[in-house]
Order: C-alpha cells, then sequence, then structure tokens
C-alpha cells in the first residue's frame, strides 16, 4: 500500500512536472533568445602600439615615459537598442589589464538579440561596490586595486618611470560627491550608421581606440616631474580621470 | 547564482533567524553565546550580513582568522595580538599599535564590540565596511605588512583551514571574500551589551552605585551628547582639545575636508577601563588623565560644545565619573571563552 502511494504519488509529480513542460511547448510567443557582444580595446599611444611593458613615449610635457603598469575597470556596461530601449549587464565590472597584447577584448553574455545603436560604460566602480564590502572576480581585493586604508576601489592605476629614473605612480579613484572627489567617468558613443546586431549564432564586437597620450594630456597637461604620484582621491585625481577618459574613442562595430 | 545555492544559504541561515528571533533578554545572562543577536536597547544594526548569512561555522572560522599569525608578513602578528580579550579587545600595554619587525603604528590599537553597529572603522573611518575594514591592518606596512592574495595562499596550505572553510562556506578552500566573510561574522558577534551600564539603562535601578549614577549624571550633561547612548558613541569626527600641534591630521586624510585636521572618531567606551592608554596617540595613561583633561585641559582647538579650559569638576565629581566609568565594564563579554583565542 504504502509503496503503491508513493509509486502514485511519484507518478503524479511527474505528470505535474510534464504537464508543465507541455504548457511552455505550446506557449506561442517566441521565447527571447541572446547572444553576445565583445568590447574590444586597442591600446596605443599616439600613432605606435602600446603594450606593457611599453616602450618609450614622449608626453605632450617633452618627457620620456615607459609604463611598467596599466590596468583599469570598465563598469555598469549598458547597451541602447535602435528602438532607444536599454539593456543593462548585470554584475558588469571588468577588469581591463594591459600586458604583451595591445589589445583587450571582453565578451558580454546573456545580450537579448537584436540591434543596437550604442554603447555606455563607466571607467571605474559606482559608490554603491566601494562600500559594499568583500567582493568576487573583478572587484577581488586580491587584484591590488582597492585602498585598504581609505576604503575604495582605485579605477585605474598606471605606473612607470621617466627615462631620467623619475618614478611615476599614478592611482586613481575616488567615489565621494560629497568632497568633490568623484573621479568616476562615463564613455558613451553612438555607433553612427553601423548597429551591433546581437543573436545566437553572431558575436559583434564594438572596437575602441585607446590613446594612452591622453592620459597625459586628454585635457589637461600631467608632468611626470611636477607631479610624479597621485595615490589617493582628490582634485588631482579627477583631474586625471578627466584626461583618461579622453583617451577613449569608438573606432568601429564588426559584426 | 544557482536556486539550490540560494535555498542552502537560506538554510544556512535558519539557525541564526532563529536566535535572531528568540534572543532571551535576561540580566544574569549565564550561558555564553556567540552568535550574532540584537540587544532589545540597542538600534538596528549597521552590518545586514548580506550574502554572509551568520552561522556557527562561519564565526568559529573568523574566530581562527582572528588569532591566525599567518595574517602578517612573518607569522608574527594577528589581529588578536592587539585586541586582547582582557583589555577590551584593545591592547592595554601600548601606546601605538605594533607591527611586524618591531615596527610602531602611529595610533592607538581600539577596544572592539558592537562592531555591526559601526558605519566607519579606525580613528579616521577610512574603512567604511565591517568586511573589508580588516585589510587595512593587514597591508599597512606598519602593522601587518601582508597581501590578502598570499594570506588565503597561505592558509590554503592548512587542512584545517580547508575543513573550516567547506563547513562554513560549503567548499574546501578559502576565497579572499570568504576570508573576509568570516572575519566579519566573528567581528560581528563581538556584542557588549550586558555591563551594569547596560541593566541600569533598562531599568534595574540597583545596577550602578550612587556615586556612579552621579557619574551618570554627569555623562548626560557633558558627555553623551557626542557619546551617544546606549553605543556610547555617534560616530562623528571631533577635536577633544589635545593640547599641542597636530601632528595626525586623522580624519582629513579622508575627507580632504580643511575643517577635519586632527579630528578624530568619537570611539566607543564599552569597557573603557580595561582598554588603556587613551585617545588616538595612547597619550593618557588611565582614565584619571583622561578626566583631567575634560575637566580642565580642553585647549582651544576643541570642537564644540566642548568648553575651552574645562568642565571643572570637583574633586568629589571626578570620582564620581572615574567610578562611573567603571560600570561600562562588562565581565561576561570579557570573560566568554568563545571569544577567546582557540586552541
Amino acid at each position: 500500500m504504502n509503496t503503491f502511494l508513493r509509486g502514485t504519488l511519484a507518478a503524479l509529480s511527474i505528470s505535474i512536472l510534464s504537464l508543465s513542460c507541455e504548457k511552455e511547448d505550446k506557449d506561442t510567443t517566441p521565447s527571447p533568445t541572446y547572444g553576445k557582444i565583445a568590447l574590444e580595446f586597442e591600446h596605443v599611444f599616439g600613432s605606435d602600439a602600446f603594450t606593457i611593458p611599453s616602450a618609450a613615449f614622449v608626453n605632450g610635457s617633452g618627457e620620456t615615459v615607459n609604463f611598467s603598469t596599466f590596468k583599469y575597470y570598465v563598469s555598469n556596461v549598458k547597451l541602447i537598442k535602435a528602438d532607444n530601449s536599454v539593456w543593462s549587464e548585470d554584475e558588469s565590472y571588468h577588469l581591463v589589464i594591459v600586458g604583451a597584447n595591445s589589445s583587450v577584448e571582453f565578451e558580454i553574455e546573456n545580450v537579448p538579440t537584436g540591434d543596437y545603436k550604442a554603447v555606455e560604460f563607466t571607467i571605474g566602480v559606482d559608490s554603491l561596490r566601494n562600500v559594499s564590502g568583500a567582493q568576487t572576480g573583478a572587484l577581488s581585493l586580491t587584484n591590488q586595486m582597492f585602498w585598504t586604508w581609505n576604503s575604495g576601489y582605485i579605477f585605474l592605476k598606471a605606473e612607470g618611470q621617466e627615462t631620467g629614473g623619475q618614478a611615476f605612480t599614478y592611482h586613481i579613484g575616488g567615489f565621494r560627491n560629497s568632497n568633490g572627489t568623484n573621479a568616476l567617468q562615463t564613455i558613451s558613443s553612438a555607433f553612427g550608421g553601423t548597429n551591433a546586431s546581437v543573436s545566437p549564432n553572431a558575436t559583434p564586437v564594438i572596437h575602441y581606440m585607446v590613446d594612452v597620450a591622453g592620459f597625459f594630456d586628454g585635457q589637461s597637461s600631467l608632468s611626470v616631474m611636477n607631479t610624479p604620484s597621485v595615490v589617493m582621491p582628490g582634485t588631482m585625481a579627477v583631474m586625471i580621470s578627466q584626461n583618461y577618459a579622453q583617451m577613449f574613442s569608438f573606432d568601429h562595430v564588426h559584426n | 547564482m544557482s536556486r539550490s545555492g540560494t535555498f542552502l544559504r537560506l538554510l544556512a541561515a535558519l539557525p541564526a533567524l532563529l536566535i535572531l528571533g528568540c534572543t532571551p533578554e535576561s540580566a544574569d545572562r549565564s550561558e555564553a553565546e556567540a552568535a550574532f543577536r540584537i540587544p532589545a536597547h540597542f538600534p538596528p544594526p549597521v552590518y545586514g550580513f548580506g550574502g554572509n548569512s551568520p552561522s556557527a561555522e562561519r564565526v568559529a572560522l573568523g574566530r581562527k582568522l582572528f588569532f591566525e599569525r599567518e595574517l602578517s608578513r612573518d607569522g608574527t602578528i594577528s589581529c588578536g595580538d592587539c585586541h586582547k580579550a582582557y583589555g577590551g579587545f584593545s591592547d592595554p600595554y601600548h601606546a601605538l599599535s605594533h607591527g611586524v619587525d618591531n615596527l610602531l603604528g602611529t595610533r592607538n590599537s581600539p577596544a572592539l564590540s558592537n562592531l555591526a553597529w559601526y558605519p566607519h572603522f579606525m580613528w579616521d573611518g577610512g574603512a567604511v565596511h565591517i568586511e573589508t575594514m580588516p585589510l587595512a591592518p593587514i597591508t599597512n606596512p606598519l602593522e601587518m605588512d601582508e597581501t590578502l592574495w598570499r594570506v588565503v595562499h597561505k592558509l590554503n596550505h592548512e587542512p584545517e583551514y580547508r575543513q573550516m572553510a567547506k563547513a562554513a562556506y560549503g567548499e574546501d578552500s578559502l576565497t579572499d571574500q570568504r576570508l573576509l566573510q568570516a572575519l566579519a561574522q566573528y567581528m560581528a558577534v563581538l556584542i557588549s551589551d550586558n555591563s551594569p551600564y547596560d541593566r541600569f539603562y533598562k531599568g534595574d535601578r540597583s545596577a550602578l552605585t550612587a556615586a556612579q549614577q552621579q557619574g551618570l549624571e554627569l555623562f548626560r550633561r557633558d558627555c553623551a551628547s557626542c557619546h551617544a547612548e546606549p553605543l556610547t558613541t555617534d560616530f562623528s569626527f571631533k577635536r577633544n582639545g589635545l593640547p599641542g600641534p597636530v601632528t595626525d591630521e586623522g580624519r582629513k586624510m579622508i575627507s580632504l575636508l580643511p575643517a577635519d585636521l586632527g579630528r578624530f572618531k568619537v570611539p566607543s567606551l564599552r569597557n573603557v577601563a580595561l582598554s588603556p592608554p587613551y585617545m588616538h596617540d595612547g597619550r593618557l595613561l588611565d582614565l584619571s588623565a583622561v578626566i583631567e583633561h575634560y575637566s580642565g585641559a580642553i585647549s582651544e582647538a576643541a570642537d564644540p560644545p566642548l568648553p575651552v579650559g574645562g568642565f571643572g569638576y570637583s574633586e568629589q565629581e571626578k570620582a564620581a565619573l572615574l567610578e562611573f566609568l567603571h560600570a561600562f565594564t562588562d565581565p561576561g563579554f570579557i570573560e566568554n571563552e568563545l571569544f577567546h583565542e582557540p586552541f
């Protein structure tokens, strides 16, 4: 009896499961499909490829500089459809680390199928995640992109030296609006006619040129000899963030 | 995050929720606890645990980590070395914190309790979350001088940590996030809420002596606007009129606001009698010296409403204040072996 009951119950629950499956199958609305999109950042300094460790480049102050580290956060990626609807990536934090290859590319998954005409993202980490405790992935505190004595993420880290021997250390970040130290920069670009067409079997690539010369001379002039070190939030960090926002220029989409 | 993962976390949280739900609020809590709870006379906590729901296994892991010397570069210093239970989880012997290689830090190691109620940490409020706070001493070159990555790497070589990580978080290795979350669990259960002051606060008129009650009146008149009850701090940053030039920028290092020069966090007074020396730089050796400061040595640099010159206490008032400050000592908290170094 007991066995029989259990068997009946099992059969019933299976039929309930299959019923619910059938219902889904009969649904006439086509289920949404998803694809991927890639963001590619191709780093240059002027007209030369930029890799780490870098070649020697001359900045706008006439200083010859080599970089040993160049990394930054790209976060909160939003894609704008042709109909102006906006799709936002979940847990959207990517750490771009320039190495032997001048190009760094990452894929964004679970993007609804469709034609996208523009992209928006921030360089840095939003204020909420700066104050939300221990994180994982790109935001892991082992990435050495977090100030421990003054909680907050380093948005961009650039280190190296000027050929005369002067080392430079730029750890740029800051998320507080209250004292004017918010260094979060937003980059938004329209693709200008060519939509990025996402589908389950097509992954378009949004290609950015990142001209590191802009780090020194994007909006204001930054001299290694005058200011070799900026390692905390403040007006200098905000100024440098305004400079490096100028590094990013949308180049093209390849579908 | 998978659905089964969410369900497991909910399951793991159940015992803690039950504990939260039915905390005995008896005056003489005889049975030692090491679980998170919200004392009835406390405000709501700041730390909500998020994806780090409280469990006994997580507290146990955090407790082991708190006393783990491998958190330091050369394996010589643990959190517990500067936060000793008998000192109210402070370092009662040193004005300034001691680090690796006999290095001296720049500030006094504070007493710890009720940390889940803290909106920020350290004398300058530079750490803004209980989970990321331990990174400050771990990475400070004058304290533990270590990196989080190396700590995780070292501890994962020890089978006991892998077992405890498995019990606490379901995976048999520590991640940097889990390590910090477990430390936060231990820090959050360091709840001091049963001192004579607390018992008086909750209505037991016999909990304080007559002199202590007089001290409490003075405290409420002169001190409680910053040392707000019942946590005994409003977490603001103040210049308390210590004489002499400012050698430590204090809050200004974090806020960058000129007005914050020389301001430090109003410290909690819980277990204050156990946690000498006093002030951000440990310059005052005992509570009598602290009372003398507020009575007659407040400099012009003090923030209002502190009166320049001091409150001018009589000897009798000083004695009452001194006796009252001892009423913040919570023996059940200090002696709770579940908070001590595990062996």
